[in-house]
């Protein structure tokens, strides 16, 4: 897939970014790049929307994020539900969250907690940060996402469509 | 508290923290003699050359750079050779800058991440980079600074920051415009201040006082610092072509770890910054010479903690060429050409480049145009039996340092490798029996 990509070198001025976090070869953790993959077949998208597949760049977040307004994270996350349910965490929620399990939520992309804690200490976060969390089925080795964690992709991008159309009207 | 020679305790310590993966230290000295001293890899292996295998040639390359975030443009560039060699590929002079320029960008943001963000902290007292990013914001927000320049160089050369996509067998899909050169430039240009206040951050910081001479691998090329192909070379002398990386690396199992051991002359060696900067001193660019003697770091170095000195001195030598390579790239004038086609649809191939942590090999049988056969030997792997070496001459040193002192120089030596336990098969719990 060729992402829409406006590096850094090249923009004006980027306010929006959707940053999708995982591993494709770990199954349902690929749910992100799934996400970015599906949003970047959608002609209308407006041209300040950079649209950027992290993978597994962990602390690389931080410095990604800090040309960025508004921020929208996608990542596979554990917060004990069935799989393919999804839901937005603010960044308060994240940081207070521990990343263990059986205590509500463990993101699957090692480092975004830490990477957001950092850019918070060092007051460069964006003014707005969304996480979408979707709960995998399966994120063990292998290809392909499963199917209750696919019928989700269509809800998220609908959800961050309006949230994108939102600033705009703003 | 001191070790009492005829005492038996067990001290359990967990969390050693800053390194990539999971693993635990178990120390077990009895009536003051060192009985056990494992770095124990605990990590489920990942299986991933059996994902390869069925998979047509061109995914290799994608799929191998999944394999770490941190070394994604090493382990993708790696991949290639190995498919290119397999089927016949020569790539263009083009082709080749690109890929180096890749490289050092690749080098310098994992070094930066390294320096700054995993061992600093240990030299400043502060615990972690959080609360150094409290203490000493300028510090931290300088090494952000040079990451994005790293992040954006891969960007512009390979399509995204991580995971390249721009990258293919035979060349490139997608190139960089002289505009994104010509920024690209000013900005490692710019970078050269940060770089110096990095040199005099580290030129006050002591590194710990301990010696222990091995064997040193790294790939080597006559006229170049090599990160891109060459051959094998050691510190015990001899070389060899990559494709001979099997007499090299000797891997074994070992009952303690389920990532394998290498050992080649020795019982262990080590690969990494040091190693290169060792083998390959004379083709540093001389500012990363000058910075090496700043620094106090020189080729006769045998102390394992100066690795990280190494990779300050790498930082400043992949600034220097990258900046070269961008100012031949301009001069040249990018030419948007087609990736070299295969010669033939089967083989089998050898790539093998410089991954921040060490030497990297992929090597590929390919049958038909699909992947029968996959092998990767990740640097870390490499690494781990001399880690333990180091860490029973250290603890035997220090055997009656009182354990917290014993504890921290253990960890600190672990981190000092840069060692990606994931990759390999990000926690390391340390037991320490008394």
């Amino acid at each position: 897939m060729k992402e829409r990509r406006t590096p850094h070198l090249v923009r004006a001025k980027p306010m929006i970014l959707i940053l999708a976090l995982g591993n494709p070869l770990h199954g349902d953790d690929g749910i992100g790049a799934a996400i970015i993959h599906a949003l970047n077949s959608i002609p209308t998208l407006p041209s300040n929307v950079t649209l950027m597949d992290g993978g597994t760049g962990g602390i690389k977040i931080a410095q990604w994020i800090q040309d960025y307004q508004h921020v929208f994270i996608v990542d596979a996350a554990d917060f004990e539900n069935a799989p393919g349910e999804w839901r937005r965490f603010s960044i308060d929620e994240v940081l207070c969250l521990s990343e263990r399990k059986g205590t509500g939520l463990t993101l699957h992309s090692a480092g975004l907690r830490l990477a957001l804690e950092l850019a918070s200490v060092l007051n460069i976060l964006p003014s707005k940060i969304v996480i979408y969390a979707i709960q995998p089925k399966d994120v063990g080795w292998s290809f392909g996402i499963s199917e209750p964690v696919q019928g989700a992709i269509p809800e998220i991008c609908e959800d961050i469509l309006k949230e994108v159309q939102n600033i705009h009207q703003v | 508290m001191a070790i009492e020679s005829k005492e038996t305790k067990r001290i359990d310590v967990h969390h050693i923290t800053r390194v990539e993966g999971h693993g635990n230290i178990v120390v077990d000295v009895q009536e003051g003699v060192l009985k056990q001293c494992d770095l124990q890899i605990v990590e489920a292996p990942r299986f991933f050359e059996a994902m390869l295998r069925g998979q047509p040639y061109e995914q290799a390359s994608p799929l191998s750079s999944r394999i770490c975030g941190i070394c994604a443009v090493t382990h993708a560039t790696t991949s290639l050779r190995a498919t290119e060699k397999a089927l016949g590929v020569e790539p263009s002079e083009q082709t080749t800058l690109l890929r180096k320029l890749n490289l050092h960008g690749e080098m310098l943001d994992s070094h930066i991440l390294h320096i700054y963000m995993l061992v600093a902290p240990d030299l400043l007292g502060a615990g972690s980079v959080i609360p150094l990013a409290r203490k000493s914001p300028e510090v931290v927000m300088r090494a952000l600074r040079m990451k994005k320049v790293a992040g954006d160089l891969c960007a512009v050369i390979c399509g995204r920051h991580t995971h390249p996509i721009a990258m293919a067998v035979g060349g490139f899909n997608h190139f960089p415009t002289s505009e994104e050169l010509s920024k690209l430039l000013e900005r490692l240009e710019a970078m050269r201040t940060d770089l110096d206040a990095t040199v005099d951050l580290f030129q006050n910081l002591q590194m710990p006082d301990f010696e222990r001479e091995t064997e040193y691998i790294a790939l080597s090329k006559e006229d170049e610092y090599s990160f891109l192909d060459g051959v094998i070379t050691s510190s015990d002398g001899g070389s060899w072509p990559v494709e001979q990386y099997r007499q090299v690396a000797n891997e074994h199992m070992v009952v303690h770890s389920t990532a394998k051991h290498t050992r080649h002359q020795r019982p262990s060696y080590m690969v990494g910054a040091l190693a290169r900067f060792k083998l390959n001193y004379e083709q540093l660019q001389p500012k990363a010479r000058i910075a090496a003697e700043t620094l106090g770091l020189d080729p006769l170095s045998t102390n394992p903690y100066m690795n990280t000195i190494a990779q300050l001195v790498e930082t400043v030598h992949c600034t220097e060429e990258a900046i070269l390579i961008v100012t031949q790239l301009l001069e040249r004038g990018i030419k948007q050409e087609e990736p070299v086609s295969p010669v033939r649809s089967s083989g089998e191939g050898v790539g093998a480049c410089e991954a921040p942590r060490g030497t990297l090999y992929h090597h590929y049988v390919i049958d038909d145009g699909l992947i029968t056969d996959a092998n990767c030997i990740i640097p870390t792997a490499q690494n781990l039996a001399n880690i333990e070496a180091d860490m029973r001459a250290l603890v035997s040193q220090r055997i009656h340092c009182p354990p917290d002192e014993i504890t921290f120089a253990l960890e600190m030596l672990v981190r000092a490798y840069d060692p990606c336990i994931s990759c390999s098969t990000h926690i390391l719990n340390v037991r320490f029996v008394l």
